[in-house]
């Protein structure tokens, strides 16, 4: 908390949007309360109050694009899918592009336009978040540099029949990433942390002897990665960029989950030689013992999608075992009526779980 | 908040990044380590749609089925666990492989052919006193068809080792104007020999398969877009036409073992369909 007097704004605008939202609610809520006559504020002080809110809002408002209604709020999340499917048909368009005009070009113009088009690409995103506070077009922009810089490569490898190798992928994740520390941009942050996951998987596949196309075939691989990822914002704050450690969680999360549940089922994809079965045991419990964990965490940390995924999981997890176990001789509507009912209970044990929680905190 | 390096690192990398590969093409081209002289038997046109405008040929290698259990040891897999039948997924491995063009694998594949057509030829001899054996003796005369088919437009080149270490391959296959050595993928497959007895099969897949064509002779092989040596391709009624190799190309591996195409000509007396 601050201390009196000393006046410490948002640094970006995820913290000004929330602040905004806890102003207008606080307003709301007061106006409410005087209308079911809980209290009344003297008329000076009500007024005092009405134009701090104002103020701080217009205020917020001009340094940061924050949303200060609902509708404003939906229209701001159509912006943002609006602006990830243009730059992915900008991406696309870009390609085929350069599929039909390369031919004409000799070598030396073919890597002067990869080069120069990709770096003319982080320019226009440099310039649009100079000029734009929301960074729509910028983060447009910055996926189509992105996507410039995927096309450069691979134009390059097949122009020089240069064997495929994963290192493209640290370096298109390096490029995803420098663009969004640089400009705050979230859609070139998870396009960087999915190139980066490749990697890391891809490497560590390599390392443990397969081709590194093939390391889909060693979950494991994706374990190794996804927790490296997760564990980033643990070890690095991002005070000015609060909207960045979700991204690495998510990814990190859905990676490490996504093959445990593979492993579940497919106890031969290890690379642990042990018997099929025992693995697939293996791997289901630490699986529930995972997206538990994630559970736990995600409530202590307060990182709603951490508590989100590992819920999904357990779910999944659980329904995919009482399939192995009743599927093949229970009646399948006593099946799924069993399975309603014990979805009955789950809820029910969450609603006391969250009541736990809800006492705990003041 | 905008970091004001964040244009100028990403730039730096896109450059850096673009004159290591470079660079990269220099160290390859650099050295020679095999030169293979190749025709449209090896070398096959790439179809592409319309959207893509370059033109690229795709090496055309015959591979074995299997391969030495000795080699398959030298390269770390469990062989003994494999032929017991305790298998498991075996991922594919990133091996160097030999290709040898016009040697004595070819020469062995030439003779079975021929072997082959002789008993086709006998086959046939037999059936044409015999009536009522028409279906038998067109099913003969296909198979006689093709294998001739076989003779003048089966590739030329041929897998003859496989191991993770390019020098010890060239150290086996010293001759650069006969034997290239490829970077390739290997993988491996449960399967039975002709006496039903389990055996480990293999599949070599090439890592540069496709050949970029430079933009000189692209006018050349346009005209050749949508034919190929494909006996599908040149059906002419109930006859196939029969194929004549249009153009050499000549081949160079550089020192990281990555090819690019330094000469094609047209073969005199052939014409582009």
């Amino acid at each position: 908390m601050n201390p009196p007097g000393k006046k410490s704004g948002p640094r970006n605008q995820q913290e000004a949007q929330r602040e905004v939202d806890r102003l207008l609610l606080f307003s709301g809520m007061m106006e409410e309360l005087t209308r079911r006559k809980v209290f009344a504020l003297p008329s000076t002080q009500k007024k005092k109050l009405g134009n701090y809110v104002d103020q701080e809002v217009a205020r917020l408002k001009g340094l940061f694009e924050v949303d200060t209604n609902f509708s404003s709020k939906r229209l701001s999340l159509g912006m943002r899918i609006t602006t990830f499917l243009g730059g992915a048909a900008f991406c696309a368009g870009i390609y085929y592009l350069f599929l039909r005009v390369w031919a004409y070009l000799d070598t030396p113009a073919q890597v002067a336009v990869l080069t120069l088009g990709t770096i003319l690409a982080a320019w226009a995103a440099d310039k649009a978040a100079k000029l734009e506070r929301s960074l729509y077009y910028a983060s447009l922009l910055g996926l189509v540099a992105f996507a410039c810089f995927v096309v450069n490569l691979v134009v390059l490898g097949a122009t020089f029949n240069i064997t495929p190798s994963p290192n493209s992928f640290l370096v298109w994740g390096l490029f995803g990433m420098i663009l969004a520390y640089g400009y705050g941009m979230r859609l070139l942050l998870l396009a960087g942390l999915l190139s980066l996951l490749g990697f890391l998987s891809m490497e560590a596949g390599t390392v443990c002897g397969i081709y590194w196309l093939d390391f889909g075939e060693r979950p494991e691989n994706f374990i190794m990665a996804g927790a490296l990822l997760f564990s980033v914002p643990l070890v690095l704050k991002h005070p000015d960029k609060p909207g960045f450690p979700v991204f690495y969680r998510l990814v990190g999360l859905l990676s490490v989950l996504g093959a445990v549940l593979a492993l579940a089922h497919w106890g031969d994809g290890s690379y642990l030689r042990w018997n099929t079965k025992t693995l697939e045991d293996g791997y289901q419990l630490l699986g529930f013992l995972a997206s538990g964990l994630a559970i736990w965490h995600g409530i202590k940390r307060e990182h709603s999608e951490e508590t989100n995924i590992g819920a999904a999981f357990f779910a999944i997890f659980l329904y995919t075992k009482f399939y192995d176990w009743w599927w093949d001789w229970m009646p399948k509507y006593l099946f799924f009526l069993v399975v309603g009912a014990l979805s009955v209970v789950l809820l029910f044990l969450m609603k006391r779980l969250r009541r736990l929680f809800q006492e705990e905190r003041p | 908040m905008k970091n004001p390096m964040a244009l100028a690192s990403a730039c730096a990398l896109v450059l850096l990044v673009n004159a290591f590969i470079l660079a990269g093409v220099a160290v390859n081209r650099s050295g020679q380590d095999a030169r293979l002289n190749l025709t449209e038997r090896e070398l096959t046109l790439e179809s592409s749609s319309n959207e893509d405008s370059s033109i690229s040929l795709n090496l055309d290698v015959n591979a074995p089925d299997t391969l030495p259990v000795s080699q398959l040891k030298a390269m770390g897999y469990d062989t003994d666990s494999l032929l017991k039948g305790e298998w498991r997924s075996t991922p594919a491995r990133k091996v160097y492989v030999a290709l040898e063009m016009e040697g004595p694998a070819w020469r062995k594949w030439l003779a079975d052919q021929q072997t082959q057509l002789a008993l086709y030829r006998k086959k046939l001899q037999a059936l044409q006193s015999r009536p009522g054996a028409k279906s038998d003796r067109k099913i003969i005369l296909d198979e006689i068809k093709d294998t001739e088919d076989g003779l003048t437009t089966n590739s030329r080149l041929f897998t003859v080792e496989v191991g993770l270490d390019p020098t010890a391959l060239r150290a086996a296959h010293p001759d650069r104007n006969q034997c290239a050595i490829v970077p390739g993928r290997l993988e491996l497959y449960s399967t039975t020999d002709s006496n039903n007895k389990r055996t480990i099969g293999t599949s070599v897949y090439l890592l540069s398969n496709t050949l970029h064509v430079g933009r000189d002779w692209y006018p050349f092989f346009r005209r050749m877009k949508g034919t190929s040596k494909n006996k599908w391709s040149r059906l002419d009624g109930s006859q196939f036409k029969p194929w004549i190799n249009r153009y050499r190309v000549q081949v160079i591996y550089g020192k990281k073992h990555e090819p690019w195409i330094a000469k094609c000509e047209p073969i005199p007396g052939s014409s582009p369909r």
